[in-house]
């Protein structure tokens, strides 16, 4: 949920032609304003509005709301367009409006992270984001001349959280939203927790920056930080526990970051910031949008999508995934992620194709495009697919065993001479999560070669014979572990991975054949195994269910690659180090730290597998 | 594979036992990072120094790969830079000046008996012999919480660290995907390695000056193995400041804050720790000394810096996996393969350390 041209800018080198045009156009065809537009409480949000000299039509609205600034500030300063979706909408008239937040830069108020919705607002005093957007619209309407009433919203990341919003409680002018890698549900499964366990470079590096207290309006927000090192193995080693933050950088200053380790389980706080449960009775067509390769956001995306068909009949809302990281389908083109090629003008079918379409026809009454219910990149093909349903109606669930001597089958085991595999865990030797040095995380880690863990010790793999057809995987994947471990509580992570042949031709310096593309993967902190807000020990060296949903992929392993599994205890600094004790990791220190031995078990009495589905 | 032992087939190729009566003045060259034969060039030239006392002989150290000196400019090699073109300079003020002495002139070329490159402080240094005279010896000691000091472990603490290494997962030489050797494992980063619970790091302290080795650091270990056979490597590296900055231009874009520079390795198999030509089982559990050298080096670790010793017991495929068991490995099946724990004692009469020449 990084500001997410922030984050491009730093990981990609985006074409710059057309700038100095861009901000050119803007200036000779649109006119800027900057308001102060008041909510029911009396405070003021910031909000620029770019209106288009053009009167011969009316012209429909496109807002987004933002905590990463909607700079620049200023009547004579123009936007700069950074991407080609965003040019399309100036190109094509749209009153465009950028909004801080509550509380961030130069809007007043207080600034909450992920405000918890209000069901029942009996008062002027009770506001939340859905009333900060029904505000601004009912102020836009009225005081934005030549609109022709109907407003769409749309944002990627923590924007799209404020889009989801936006759409509960909607101001009826609102036609249609596109929550994209929205911010949904922490704890659970964005950003900063997977299924429990704490994304602590993630967390660390955005809350070091964003978290800072604001002592009024500012058009300069946040700070830097400086690691003081490329390497952030080297720094999560040397920061050693989540605890030690405080006294070494944020000081007691950074209230989100005490939040989140004053609230290490489910509980009326995170609930109290879940969106799903309230996205009922919504008026607005959505689109939800999200990246396969999504670091921060592909929980919020599919968990988002299937919240609001589970709660909306006969609603309009539609599902767009493909082989992006985080917002990458708003860049330029994007076409590979790491080593891996996808396809060509990947973002401009998105925009052309999707995006636009559905915001043509609900705001501006173009005609009705054909999307369909799932309009999903099948990844290892490298193919567009449609669906009426995610996951296809068509998929079959399939478990997956793992078999001694490293088989992997959709057979179950029928016999084995030893029960169990096992390696030694030490939090003092994590395993990398990527073979690069990255200071923050390495965008590409989600399709990364695995080869650089499958050599490790402490990691289990597991894989087919070659594929004698194609397989497609395509939804959810549910791993069902018997396990044990020597300690009271640990971390099981599992990796879905797809070899390539060893003849596969490398491009370039990069070495493709015998690559392991991880697919998917995810962490279960062991203690949350019956529950986020249920901790429980491990009896130590006992059997016990492993079970957790890692997120869907959609992805083809070609007939004659293989499929792998890859089994291991820590993921570092992705997530932070399980002392292998049951205690508050969060205010864990190193010398809690202790080497636990964990067994897989995998024979015919006690079979571990993964359950798949599979897309004949 | 018919030859496991130094036996009389290896016996009659060895060539520094005959480098009696060598009329001819002689060169002797070779690169830091020649993962070839660097054992060749200092042997070489020390079989004539020992069998020919007052012969010209004189020896060449550059940073090269192998036959760099000959064949490219010596300005870099994979992501370091050396600050000058060290091939050139070698060529036209070393080896130009060495045949034209000896074959167009009277024979007194100028130079000094060693010139080599000091890796780290990039510059060329004469010696008037090699290893330098001067250098002065220094113990690094291995210390069971992961220290490496000059002081000796004070007693207190665990008395040894250890670690399980298991011949099916061997601990990789390169995190670079080949089939083939190459040369830049030589100076490779090793924080692929460093983060594996099979290799034991020892660090030390921010060096508060310059620390200049010079020739072959000498590996003192007290070990045991679980196994009857087993293999020792020991890497000696050089790690950059978190803040140092990356090489411009960095085409292989390298990060070389917390970089960890492999100076200089080597593998010592086990059976072979009292000669190659008697292999000896290793007797399970019983401390053991291993005690070998790694290739002469010419390296400054800058204030600053650290230095860092890795151990292990794989380094593949660059080295064959030891099966753990003492066998006839060119024959070994992986059903012989064994995890062995494997222990480096740092405690008192079984203190572990390298032994250094250190220079100014």
């Amino acid at each position: 949920m990084k500001p997410v041209f922030t984050s491009l800018a730093l990981l990609l080198l985006l074409p710059t032609f057309g700038l100095s045009q861009d901000s050119l156009f803007i200036r000779l065809n649109y006119t800027k304003h900057e308001y102060r537009v008041a909510m029911r409480d009396g405070a003021k949000l910031f909000t620029i509005a770019y209106v288009p000299k053009d009167v011969s039509e009316p012209h429909p609205i496109m807002i987004t709301r933002t905590p990463y600034s909607v700079g620049p500030y200023g009547p004579d300063a123009y936007l700069k367009l950074t991407s080609n979706l965003q040019r399309k909408y100036f190109q094509r008239g749209y009153i465009m409006i950028y909004q801080d937040v509550r509380g961030r830069n130069m809007s007043e108020g207080e600034f909450v992270n992920v405000r918890p919705y209000i069901p029942n607002k009996k008062s002027n005093k009770d506001v939340d984001e859905t009333s900060d957007t029904y505000d601004t619209i009912d102020w836009l309407l009225k005081n934005i001349p030549n609109n022709n009433g109907r407003v769409g919203i749309k944002g990627i990341s923590y924007p799209g959280f404020y889009s989801t919003m936006a759409t509960i409680d909607a101001h009826p002018a609102v036609k249609a939203t596109s929550p994209q890698a929205p911010v949904s549900k922490w704890m659970a499964g964005d950003d900063f927790f997977h299924n429990g366990a704490f994304l602590i470079s993630h967390a660390f590096d955005f809350y070091v920056r964003f978290g800072w207290p604001r002592k009024e309006p500012t058009t300069t927000d946040g700070r830097t930080f400086h690691p003081g090192t490329p390497d952030g193995y080297q720094f999560y080693m040397n920061l050693g526990t989540a605890s030690n933050a405080n006294e070494k950088y944020m000081h007691d200053s950074v209230a989100f970051w005490n939040d989140i380790l004053k609230h290490g389980k489910w509980d009326s706080f995170w609930e109290a910031r879940d969106v799903f449960p309230h996205v009922r009775n919504l008026t607005p067509s959505t689109l939800v949008v999200g990246g396969w390769f999504d670091a921060e956001n592909l929980y919020g995306a599919l968990n988002l999508y299937k919240a609001i068909e589970q709660k909306n009949k006969r609603h309009e809302n539609m599902l767009v995934m493909g082989p992006w990281a985080h917002g990458w389908w708003s860049a330029n083109n994007v076409d590979s992620l790491g080593a891996i090629k996808f396809g060509s003008n990947l973002s401009d079918f998105f925009a052309d194709s999707l995006e636009l379409p559905f915001f043509e026809h609900h705001l501006r009454g173009k005609d009705k495009p054909e999307l369909a219910e799932a309009t999903v990149f099948e990844t290892g093909s490298n193919r567009w697919r449609r669906f009426d349903s995610w996951p296809p109606k068509k998929a079959q669930s399939k478990n997956l065993y793992l078999l001694e001597s490293g088989g992997l089958s959709f057979e179950a085991p029928s016999r084995s001479s030893t029960e169990f595999d096992e390696y030694v865990n030490d939090p003092r030797r994590p395993v990398p999560y990527t073979n690069e040095i990255a200071p923050w995380y390495n965008a590409a880690y989600m399709l990364e070669d695995q080869r650089f863990a499958s050599r490790r010790p402490d990691v289990l793999v597991y894989q087919t014979p070659p594929l004698v057809k194609d397989v497609t995987l395509a939804g959810p994947i549910t791993a069902n572990l018997l396990a044990s471990t020597s300690g009271s509580d640990c971390d099981w992570i599992v990796k879905v991975i797809d070899v390539f042949p060893d003849d596969t031709p490398s491009p370039g310096n990069i070495k493709l054949g015998g690559y392991q593309m991880l697919v998917r993967g995810d962490v279960l902190r062991g203690k949350f195994r019956n529950g986020l807000s249920n901790p429980e020990s491990f009896l130590p060296d006992s059997l016990t269910k492993i079970s957790f949903v890692l997120e869907d992929a959609f992805h083809t392993f070609k007939k004659g690659h293989r499929i792998m599994v890859q089994i291991q205890s820590s993921w570092f600094p992705l997530v932070d180090r399980n002392p292998g004790k049951f205690l508050d990791i969060y205010r864990a220190r190193e010398t809690d730290f202790q080497a636990t031995r964990q067994r897989v078990f995998r024979s015919p009495a006690n079979p571990s597998s993964l359950k798949l589905m599979i897309l004949e | 594979m018919e030859h496991g032992t130094y036996d009389e087939y290896w016996k009659s190729r060895n060539v520094p036992r005959h480098m009696n009566n060598v009329k001819p003045a002689v060169m002797t060259v070779g690169g830091w990072f020649d993962s070839e034969d660097p054992w060749g060039a200092v042997n070489i030239y020390r079989a004539i120094e020992t069998k020919n006392p007052g012969s010209s002989n004189m020896l060449v150290w550059g940073p090269w790969l192998h036959g760099g000196w000959a064949r490219m400019d010596g300005d870099t090699l994979g992501y370091a830079h050396f600050g000058s073109k060290t091939s050139l300079w070698y060529r036209e003020n070393i080896e130009l000046k060495f045949f034209t002495a000896h074959l167009k002139g009277d024979g007194k070329t100028g130079l000094p008996e060693t010139w080599a490159y000091m890796t780290g402080g990039n510059e060329w240094r004469s010696f008037s012999a090699w290893p330098p005279k001067e250098a002065k010896t220094r113990q690094l000691y291995f210390h069971s919480n992961g220290n490496l000091s000059f002081s000796a472990p004070a007693g207190s603490g665990k008395p040894y660290s250890e670690y399980v290494s298991d011949p099916m997962k061997p601990v990789p030489f390169t995190a670079t995907t080949t089939t083939r050797m190459g040369h830049l494992f030589m100076m490779e980063d090793q924080r692929f390695a460093s983060s594996r619970p099979d290799v034991l790091v020892y660090e030390s302290s921010e060096l508060s000056e310059d620390v200049t080795i010079a020739g072959p650091p000498e590996v003192n270990l007290y070990t045991t193995s679980t196994g009857t056979d087993c293999d020792w490597i020991v890497k000696l590296i050089d790690v950059f400041p978190g803040d140092a900055p990356d090489p411009k231009p960095n085409p292989a874009g390298v990060k070389m804050g917390h970089f960890q520079m492999l100076i200089g390795a080597e593998v010592m198999r086990g059976k072979f720790r009292n000669g190659l030509e008697h292999p000896e089982p290793l007797k399970p559990g019983e401390i053991t000394k291993i005690v070998y050298t790694i290739p002469d080096k010419l390296h400054r670790f800058k204030k600053g810096h650290r230095i860092m010793v890795q151990v292990q017991s794989t380094w593949f495929p660059l080295v064959d996996r030891n099966p753990g068991t003492f066998v006839d490995i060119n024959k070994a099946n992986e059903s012989d393969f064994r995890s062995t724990t494997q222990r480096v004692y740092t405690s008192g009469a079984n203190a572990s350390f390298l032994k250094l020449l250190v220079v100014d």
